[in-house]
């Protein structure tokens, strides 16, 4: 695997996470900035359903894991904690962008790398990582953007071994 | 063929022959006429002599197990065969008290009288037969002498002694893995007869006397039949069941260190060996014998054939994927019958390697995100794709495609062209060379269409996990036959998905770095294929059928049904199982769980691999 790297614009100090996670969940993946504030009662709280976090485990961290359906996604969405209730990550499926995926590439600007496709959790996508954003696209060229991943800041180093973006599905035969 | 290969719905895809097993399936119970110098034919015949016909029926339509130490439990005793003993017929015939020996002769007879089937009959009357006998034996000795007719009635008790660990054996294929446990701790710690409890264990199988005995709560009890029978004078028959009960108690004691051992040179070499695919070694042998060049990787054609052994794999896929997703789909309500399978599951493999490690990851629930419905899920046509080309392939037609092209003596000119093929045929991307433009069109489906039907494949797939979630397609059957038959699959599934969250990260990490696919796919799925092997031998077929809690979990609360046929045999594998068991078979099952469970993979001895 050989990334790309590019630059970003820096992130803004955001006193209040909830309307950009809103945002970022209908679609405008540009407006996302990781708050320390978005534990599960919070997140459960603005998105009005009841979230039951329980035991997961994420590259060999204990976490907290929770899933939820919401309207503006079309898929389930994963989210996971860490212990202190802190947002480790949240995991859309196929996301839709508003207004449109183009737009919102061109807003988001260079990524901070970009990990080319053949491996990792979606191996058909490469990873467009915005790491002082806090969020990876995984493009997919002929088959779409396949997710999208909300988590905190982090280095190059960390995205590898906190999120499992490089981590490959196992099957049963 | 290719595909899913658990026992699951009948309409799916199924591979044409099980694969091999050394040491497994298609051996005799574990009981090889080289281990015992006795042919296949006279030993059944001598079965079908001291257990009658029915007995050789059974064994023959049953399924044969691996890591037996002794005769099958299948081996069908009954009290009728009991009461033919002489000594049976002897100590009916001495006079004796009635408070010490005629409940003996009470409990003899009442043994014979007993109906084959009456398990729990058979096991508390010996039970209460034992004691008896120690009840007349401690009353004798404190006695001033010995006449002639106690001695003569001590013969009798010996001989009826040595029925007891047969009718135990058969008895303890009855009983659900807890019951064995106690009782075998009863006997290891209390049998009158020291060699009682090694008796009945070598007659269980290796993976279910470690579901039974593995805590440390059996440890004291373990020790003491140890103990109790030193290994010098110990008859040849009971010699490995007592090695086997000696190392569980050093891994009991010593979870992380018992059996561990560092790599060296030799195991590297060795591991190196074994990790060359069979075709790769037979045809380098071959270009060796008739003194022609090595094998070289032959790219000409290598994307044409590739690209028709894939669509072919797909289709045979899409046969059975199709019909799949569009049936109604199970319970997968949290807390509902879906996760109750999963923690059926769970509660197998940790009891086989919660203290090696597996324990530590969390339950497979719905809310937590850590199992999952995958008719909730978009489908990933690449991943399928990939699969198929990567991991799939051994013993299918992309296998053979592989093979013939001798893909494994140059990984990274193959892995270039298997990533074009992969790219184009999932539709992530479109051909542009003219042969490859060609080779798409000639599978006559359009790429968007491929991906469509990879995708609902990928949907429907039986089991998948990805960042310690396990993903299982949870669709009914056609019939409530072929439903139950599902439930079976997803419990056998679940054992395989769990174990791969257990995995620590380092191990994932160390194998993911190797170059070449088939030693990828040995240390991924080889390995949890063994250890999914273990766990479901540690259940199948005896504690399926003892434990009705356990069916009722699988099957649903309402299905108390005993259908072996629904249940299946064996989890299906990568043939990468044979390489697995073959380190398994070289350096021990110690240092796998070393590495597997806890990232100590300097002990795997992989260091010279291509990387």
């Amino acid at each position: 695997m050989t990334p790309t790297t590019g630059t970003e614009p820096a992130p803004t100090a955001q006193p209040d996470g909830v309307p950009l996670l809103l945002a970022a969940l209908a679609g405008q993946y540009d407006r996302w900035r990781w708050s320390p504030g978005l534990s599960p009662d919070v997140v459960g709280e603005a998105l009005g359903v009841a979230l039951t976090p329980g035991p997961a485990r994420l590259m060999g961290r204990d976490l907290l894991g929770a899933v939820t359906s919401i309207p503006t996604q079309p898929y389930p969405v994963r989210w996971h904690w860490q212990l202190d209730g802190r947002l480790e990550l949240v995991q859309l499926s196929q996301p839709p962008a508003v207004p449109s995926w183009p737009e919102v590439i061109d807003k988001l600007g260079d990524p901070t790398v970009v990990h080319p496709h053949g491996s990792g959790v979606f191996p058909g996508s490469e990873q467009r990582c915005y790491l002082s954003r806090g969020l990876t696209v995984f493009d997919g060229a002929g088959l779409g953007y396949q997710a999208v991943w909300l988590y905190p800041p982090m280095t190059q180093e960390a995205y590898a071994e906190r999120t499992g973006a490089f981590t490959t599905p196992t099957r049963s035969r | 063929m290719a595909g899913p290969k658990q026992d699951t719905p009948p309409d799916r895809s199924r591979p044409t022959s099980r694969q091999a097993i050394p040491g497994g399936h298609d051996q005799l119970d574990g009981i090889t006429p080289a281990a015992t110098a006795v042919t296949q034919q006279s030993w059944l015949a001598s079965l079908q002599r001291t257990a009658g016909n029915g007995a050789v029926a059974s064994l023959l339509a049953g399924q044969a197990r691996t890591g037996a130490i002794g005769p099958s439990p299948h081996l069908q005793r009954s009290p009728a065969i009991w009461s033919a003993s002489p000594a049976v017929g002897l100590v009916a015939g001495y006079a004796g008290s009635a408070t010490y020996w005629q409940p003996i002769q009470t409990l003899v007879a009442a043994y014979s009288a007993l109906r084959a089937d009456d398990m729990a009959g058979r096991s508390r009357t010996l039970r209460d037969l034992e004691t008896a006998i120690a009840r007349w034996r401690a009353h004798q000795a404190g006695g001033w002498w010995t006449s002639a007719l106690d001695a003569q009635k001590e013969a009798a008790l010996v001989t009826i002694e040595g029925l007891f660990a047969t009718e135990e054996s058969e008895v303890a294929g009855t009983r659900t893995t807890a019951d064995l446990g106690n009782r075998l701790a009863t006997l290891f710690s209390s049998s009158t007869r020291p060699q009682h409890g090694l008796v009945v264990a070598s007659r269980v199988s290796e993976d279910r006397l470690r579901a039974a005995l593995q805590s440390p709560t059996k440890l004291a009890a373990i020790n003491a039949v140890l103990t109790r029978n030193p290994s010098a004078g110990l008859p040849a028959g009971l010699t490995p069941v007592r090695a086997f009960l000696a190392r569980l108690a050093q891994e009991i004691a010593a979870p992380t260190t018992a059996g561990v051992t560092a790599s060296d040179a030799a195991r590297e070499l060795r591991v190196e060996q074994i990790l060359t695919p069979p075709t790769t070694r037979a045809a380098r042998a071959a270009a060796a014998a008739s003194g022609g060049p090595a094998p070289t990787f032959q790219p000409a054609q290598y994307y044409e054939d590739l690209t028709t052994a894939l669509h072919a794999q797909m289709m045979s896929n899409w046969a059975w994927a199709g019909p799949m997703d569009a049936r109604a789909g199970l319970d997968t309500a949290p807390g509902g019958h879906v996760e109750g399978i999963a923690a059926e599951a769970k509660r197998r493999v940790d009891a086989l390697y919660g203290m090696f490690g597996s324990a530590a990851a969390p339950s497979m629930t719905f809310s937590a995100g850590t199992l999952e419905d995958r008719g909730t899920i978009v489908g990933d046509p690449y991943d399928m794709a990939r699969w198929m080309v990567r991991e799939g392939g051994g013993g299918d037609a992309v296998g053979a495609v592989q093979d013939a092209h001798h893909s494994f003596e140059d990984a990274t000119a193959a892995r270039a062209i298997e990533d074009r093929v992969i790219d184009h045929y999932s539709n992530r991307s479109a051909p542009a060379a003219p042969n490859e433009i060609a080779a798409m069109t000639g599978t006559g489906v359009a790429g968007a269409e491929r991906a469509r039907r990879l995708g609902v494949i990928d949907r429907m797939w039986p089991g998948v996990q990805t960042m310690g979630r396990v993903s299982v397609a949870a669709r009914q059957g056609a019939t409530p036959a072929a439903t139950r038959g599902i439930y079976w699959g997803l419990f056998k599934t679940m054992i395989h998905e769990y174990l791969h969250t257990t995995a620590h990260p380092t191990y994932n990490a160390w194998y993911g770095g190797l170059r070449d696919s088939h030693h990828v796919t040995t240390y991924q799925e080889g390995f949890t294929d063994l250890f999914t092997l273990r766990t479901w031998q540690s259940v199948y077929p005896q504690e399926i059928r003892a434990n009705q809690a356990l069916r009722t979990t699988v099957q649903g609360p309402a299905d108390t049904a005993v259908d072996m046929a629904a249940v299946g045999g064996a989890p299906s594998h990568y043939p990468e199982l044979t390489e697995a068991i073959a380190l398994e078979n070289y350096f021990g099952a110690a240092n796998m769980k070393a590495a597997y469970f806890r990232g100590d993979t300097a002990v795997l001895g992989g260091g010279r691999l291509p990387r």
